[in-house]
């Protein structure tokens, strides 16, 4: 039998008992729910601005209705306004949510705590024209005069860069691409720990590993979950985005189908990295109780790295994003973020591809060394990488005459 | 259980353990073992705890590295292709507790080089040999600790092997689990394989195997066919039995006594001690109801062997 097919059916086993797992079903519903979540928040897509509602109580010049739609008006706004007879029936509405923002007697606003950015701007700009005009006209200018002093003055402006209509939806694509990349490779490596702690635990080991190499073994598991993961996301992907165009909830940004190409090639880079990694992890314990102590460095390194891609988000240009961008560990989350919300040159993908594979190949033979040395070792509390290793490397110094390779 | 059929095949060669020797730190768990276990031969393989047993049979499937000697297959160094023909049951059982039971012995006769079909045939005719057809949708976790060990022996078995490697297969089977394992060792090794095992339990070696090999401290202190192995020994035992609860303590020369109560006395003697002399002297103390004269027991040449 050749290595190959050794691979392919250790690859076959994992994908079968996988899909087959209750474990599967739910993690992809949560998945799906994630996404449309996301796709449906404010913000993620073109959303709609509601129109602004502002409670009217009390004495009010007649001005004030028309200095209020001004405002809302050249701030892009609808406006709608609800009269109270006293006060208190207006703080019941703003209490009630009604109203955003109450004004009394033409002069005073009333909050419910904070207050709103677009509604502090359309009525305070109100009041003070209101003010103004009456102090126009106590500096004695008649109202034609005053309302050519108070005449908005349009400014001419000009951009050096187009608008970017998109910006917003990218920056939820790369959100979400975050979300996914963490969730998937923190769930599909720590998949491989469990298999291969479990593994140990049963003590199946030795039943497999009397019939196939310990390297066939760890490259089946890790390509078999791989595959499981990156179907997964495609699968929670698809049927999340026909959710939301059927839903006709938001345009489909122009921006999704690369943030998806992106998401799943550095699915691929960082789950190989971190899946062996977690092999390594599992190969250590003896007890699956001591498995999630094992497994919590790993899971701490994939958090920066997401932070990291969160900061890229906002700061997708600065040296440390940049920096993040060749580190192995960060990579994968920063460059698929920095690719979506800025013009992250060719060049700058393509080396940290090459230095995620380098460095990927250099992992992969080390934490395999560290799965081969420790996988069948047994002792009462865990294993030291360390002292594995020296013993792996002893023993193939040492040139054992019933070696394993083939 | 004499295997004749093994005879034809008794010139080929099997399994060679060659001068096999493995340290942990300070600890000596092999010191230059070697053995040899033939096609169509049961092999017992005996030896106090911590003897190095489990180490030597990692040692055939690669899972300890030894740090010198060769272990042979026909001849020739063993390496994965030959392990694919080879069937372990690990001292520490194991299987995947989540897998169904047919599932997971088609799985492992895949693994050992069988197509899905040939693995399928196989695996359903050592369900229904082993009593097992009625659970083959199970998960093993389901199972009776006995029907988990059936499974378990079921997974060394799947893809035929040439070589069988048992470690203490018979630890915690009820007389019935036990019968049954017997004859299918016995039957395997009429049909040519060769099988080596492990085990405390010495009267049952005793009637499985015609080889036995005593290690103690990872070297071999005692090897080769048991029937031989008894009449070679320099020991024979001698028990009486007297009617009217009669005592007695003889003095022979080269003798000792292991048992006196009254009416039964049981010796240790020497292999040129004369029976007839021994009778001689036991009809002038009282009337004697039984008399045996024996070569030792294959418990009795391991305690002789091991004695340290």
């Amino acid at each position: 039998m050749t290595s190959r097919r050794a691979v392919v059916l250790v690859a076959w086993r994992e994908i079968e008992q996988r899909v087959r797992s209750k474990m599967f079903l739910f993690s992809t519903l949560g998945i799906v729910l994630i996404v449309i979540a996301a796709a449906l928040t404010p913000g993620a897509g073109n959303e709609e601005h509601d129109s602004l509602e502002i409670g009217l109580v009390g004495r009010a010049p007649a001005e004030l209705a028309g200095a209020l739609s001004a405002g809302a008006e050249a701030a892009g706004d609808k406006l709608e306004s609800h009269p109270y007879a006293t006060l208190a029936a207006g703080e019941r509405a703003l209490r009630d949510g009604e109203v955003g923002v109450l004004v009394v007697d033409g002069s005073r606003l009333v909050w419910k705590a904070e207050p709103d950015d677009r509604l502090q701007a359309v009525a305070a700009g109100a009041l003070q024209q209101l003010a103004w005009r009456d102090r126009a006209a106590a500096l004695g200018l008649t109202p034609t005069e005053a309302d050519a002093l108070l005449a908005q003055q349009s400014i001419p402006e000009r951009r050096l860069e187009p608008p970017d209509s998109d910006a917003d939806a990218r920056r939820a694509a790369a959100l979400l691409g975050i979300t996914l990349l963490l969730l998937g490779v923190g769930l599909y490596g720590g998949a491989v720990a469990n298999g291969v702690a479990q593994e140990k635990a049963t003590r199946v080991i030795e039943v497999l590993l009397s019939r196939v190499t310990s390297r066939e073994l760890l490259t089946g598991k890790v390509i078999g979950l791989g595959l499981v993961g990156v179907a997964q996301l495609l699968l929670a992907l698809l049927v999340s985005l026909a959710a939301v165009v059927a839903f006709d909830q938001v345009e489909l940004p122009a921006a999704v189908p690369s943030v998806v190409a992106w998401v799943i090639v550095w699915f691929v880079l960082g789950y190989a990295f971190f899946s062996v990694l977690y092999a390594a992890a599992g190969a250590l314990v003896s007890r699956l109780e001591d498995l999630e102590n094992a497994k919590s460095p790993i899971g701490y390194t994939l958090l920066a790295g997401a932070f990291l891609a969160f900061y890229a988000t906002e700061f997708p240009d600065e040296p440390l994003a940049r920096i993040a961008s060749f580190v192995p560990v960060t990579a994968p989350f920063v460059v698929p973020v920095r690719a979506a919300v800025s013009d992250i040159a060719a060049w700058e993908v393509g080396l940290a591809v090459a230095i995620m594979v380098a460095a990927t190949y250099a992992i992969v033979r080390i934490a395999a060394g560290v799965y081969s040395g420790a996988v069948l070792r047994v002792g009462p509390t865990r294993l030291r990488g360390r002292d594995v290793l020296r013993a792996a490397r002893a023993a193939r110094a040492g040139g054992g005459s019933s070696s394993t390779s083939a | 259980m004499a295997r004749e059929a093994a005879s034809t095949r008794a010139d080929e060669r099997g399994l060679e353990l060659v001068e096999l020797t493995k340290r942990y730190g300070d600890i000596v768990a092999l010191d230059g073992l070697s053995l040899e276990a033939r096609p169509g031969r049961v092999l017992g393989f005996l030896g106090p705890n911590g003897a190095g047993k489990t180490t030597a049979m990692r040692c055939v499937f690669g899972l300890v590295r030894p740090d010198g000697g060769e272990v042979r297959w026909q001849g020739r160094q063993v390496g994965p292709a030959e392990r694919r023909r080879f069937g372990y049951m690990p001292e520490e059982r194991g299987l995947y507790p989540q897998m169904r039971v047919r599932e997971q012995l088609a799985y492992l006769a895949r693994l050992s080089g069988f197509e899905a079909r040939v693995a399928g045939a196989a695996v359903d005719r050592w369900l229904e040999r082993l009593g097992l057809a009625g659970r083959a949708d199970d998960k093993v976790e389901a199972l009776s600790h006995g029907n988990q060990q059936r499974v378990q022996l079921a997974a060394a078995l799947v893809h035929h092997p040439d070589l069988l490697v048992l470690d203490e297969p018979f630890a915690g089977l009820d007389p019935l689990g036990v019968d049954e394992l017997a004859a299918v060792i016995g039957d395997l090794a009429d049909a040519g394989t060769a099988v080596l095992f492990s085990s405390h339990q010495l009267d049952l070696v005793q009637d499985v195997c015609r080889d036995v090999v005593v290690i103690e401290r990872g070297r071999v202190v005692l090897a080769g066919q048991l029937d031989a192995l008894r009449e070679a020994s320099r020991s024979r035992y001698l028990e009486l039995g007297f009617r009217n609860g009669v005592t007695w303590t003889p003095r022979i020369e080269g003798g000792r006594v292991l048992v006196v109560e009254p009416g039964r006395t049981r010796l240790e003697v020497n292999s040129d001690v004369d029976p007839e002399k021994v009778v001689a002297l036991a009809h002038g103390v009282g009337d004697l109801t039984s008399f045996r004269f024996e070569p030792p027991a294959l418990s009795d040449l391991f305690r002789e062997a091991v004695r340290r």
